[in-house]
């Protein structure tokens, strides 16, 4: 009985938890929508955030796609090559780095980097008393700290995800041409690639960069607001964080992938 | 609730800009005292005084004022609206209005002093930012800076930061004032710039209550309507 009601216990706060984050996802993305609260100085939060989050992250999301191409290349062309079907390189190419690596490794990144200094900024500011000031000064912390910083974390993954995608396919395609896979003419190789794409895929694409990239804004904005004013909680706050983003996210992209290819 | 409170307005709605009955609170972590039985009301122009006790000066008056404490007992309204009946954008709003000197840590770390002070009136106001830089600007000078800080708060040196707080809580065209200890730490002189300031603001029709420990103050030429000393949760008004 005990047991059970620990167990109980556990289910219900888990639920809640989820509850709240995604009703003040919902919230942020909605708020979002009204042009009225674009003012000036939430734009400018938003482009440090995009310029943070997204911008700043572009050459590590580059060099990790170029590798990553190039391993997904060899993998591909030992198997294609002994199964006799080295054509399906290109497709091959968008399954894996397209529907899965991609948005996934791009939401990786977005987290370790910015997602922890997200949610710690955001409870330093509590410490400092810094969320208390902006109240104060009638500007709403929800709409100025939260609402641009879930928008800037979704375009960034978005944005990230894309380049990662073009890296990694052009860096499959010069690897394997080094590797002396059959990768055909240029356009070809393009044409193989990108003519395997389904609309079920950018929906796929979308959806695995979007919503969990907001999901990770909002997760790291509350874990960083909810801490209640002592600097030993800010570590323990970016802990919780990327944690609970990363848990997001594989659950995301699990439901992404049941609704779209089951 | 929607509030009749046009916040574009210069001047406050006719009537007390604040008015305090009887209210009380308990005391909690973030404040020194609570407060029991706190009573006044201030009109356009009016200035309260509040000596707070030495060794005690985290007050709530502030922060009740302002609608970000709530009172467990009384009534507080202030332009004639009590805080829990207004909306989350009309409290926004009306908070814009009031202009604040903090006691404690008043900044925010990641944006230079310059965007901290316009930060409200560009958040809120309709002004072009280089008519609100302007305005900044000329009271800095008043202030006594030579021109508005536009480095980090944390790389500024405290005569400079205090003066620029006193920029940004009389930017715009405030209804009412909240000054906590405007000259904590500062040298004696600070009162010779932040008076004038002070008178002028009163003359435009701002209320201004201000809370100070220092006997400087509380004998300097403030020319108060209302003085009170706080006696641990009372305020005791003063002749």
């Amino acid at each position: 009985m005990q047991l059970l009601r620990i167990l109980g216990g556990g289910v219900i706060t888990s639920w809640q938890g989820f509850r709240y984050i995604l009703s003040a996802a919902v919230s942020a993305v909605w708020v979002a929508l009204f042009p009225s609260h674009w003012r000036g100085p939430v734009r400018n939060v938003l482009a440090r955030q995009i310029l943070f989050t997204g911008y700043q992250a572009t050459r590590f999301v580059a060099t990790l796609a170029l590798l990553v191409g190039l391993s997904v290349v060899v993998q591909a062309q030992l198997w294609t090559t002994a199964l006799g079907q080295a054509s399906l390189l290109g497709p091959i190419l968008v399954m894996v780095i397209f529907r899965e690596l991609g948005p996934l490794l791009a939401n990786f990144i977005v987290i370790a980097r910015s997602g922890t200094a997200m949610a710690s900024e955001l409870a330093s500011m509590r410490v400092t008393g810094e969320t208390h000031v902006l109240d104060a000064q009638g500007v709403d912390p929800f709409i100025y700290l939260v609402m641009p910083r879930v928008v800037g974390a979704a375009v960034s993954v978005f944005c990230l995800t894309v380049i990662f995608i073009m890296a990694a396919v052009f860096s499959g395609f010069l690897s394997g041409i080094l590797l002396g896979a059959n990768t055909g003419d240029p356009w070809l190789f393009l044409h193989s690639v990108f003519g395997a794409l389904t609309p079920a895929d950018i929906f796929n694409l979308v959806a695995k960069t979007l919503i969990p990239g907001a999901l990770m804004g909002t997760i790291c904005c509350v874990e960083g607001l909810k801490i209640r004013g002592m600097s030993t909680e800010v570590p323990q706050a970016a802990s919780r964080a990327v944690v609970k983003s990363i848990m997001a996210l594989f659950i995301t992209s699990a439901l992404v992938s049941i609704l779209m290819y089951v | 609730m929607t509030m009749n409170l046009d916040t574009n307005q210069p001047l406050p709605p006719e009537g007390p800009v604040v008015d305090v009955r009887d209210a009380g609170m308990e005391l909690s972590p973030a404040y020194d005292v609570g407060m029991e039985g706190v009573s006044f009301t201030l009109q356009r122009g009016e200035l309260a005084l509040v000596r707070l006790e030495h060794g005690m000066p985290e007050h709530p008056l502030a922060d009740v004022l302002s609608g970000l404490a709530g009172i467990t007992s009384g009534d507080v309204r202030v332009f004639g609206q009590e805080w829990p009946r207004l909306g989350p954008d009309e409290q926004a709003r009306a908070r814009w209005r009031i202009g604040r000197v903090f006691a404690g840590h008043g900044w925010m770390s990641n944006l230079d002093v310059d965007e901290n002070v316009t930060l409200a009136e560009r958040y809120h106001g309709r002004r072009r930012v280089s008519d609100i830089l302007e305005e900044a600007h000329e009271l800095a000078r008043r202030a006594g800076l030579t021109d508005l800080p536009d480095t980090r708060p944390a790389m500024t040196d405290w005569n400079r930061l205090r003066r620029a707080e006193w920029v940004r809580a009389m930017l715009g065209t405030p209804w009412l004032c909240l000054f906590e200890r405007p000259g904590r730490d500062l040298t004696e002189s600070w009162l010779d710039e932040f008076l004038p300031m002070v008178d002028a603001l009163r003359a435009r029709g701002t209320a201004v209550v201000w809370l100070c420990v220092d006997d400087g103050e509380w004998q300097a030429g403030v020319n108060p309507s209302l003085k009170f000393t706080a006696k641990g949760n009372k305020l005791v008004r003063v002749a």
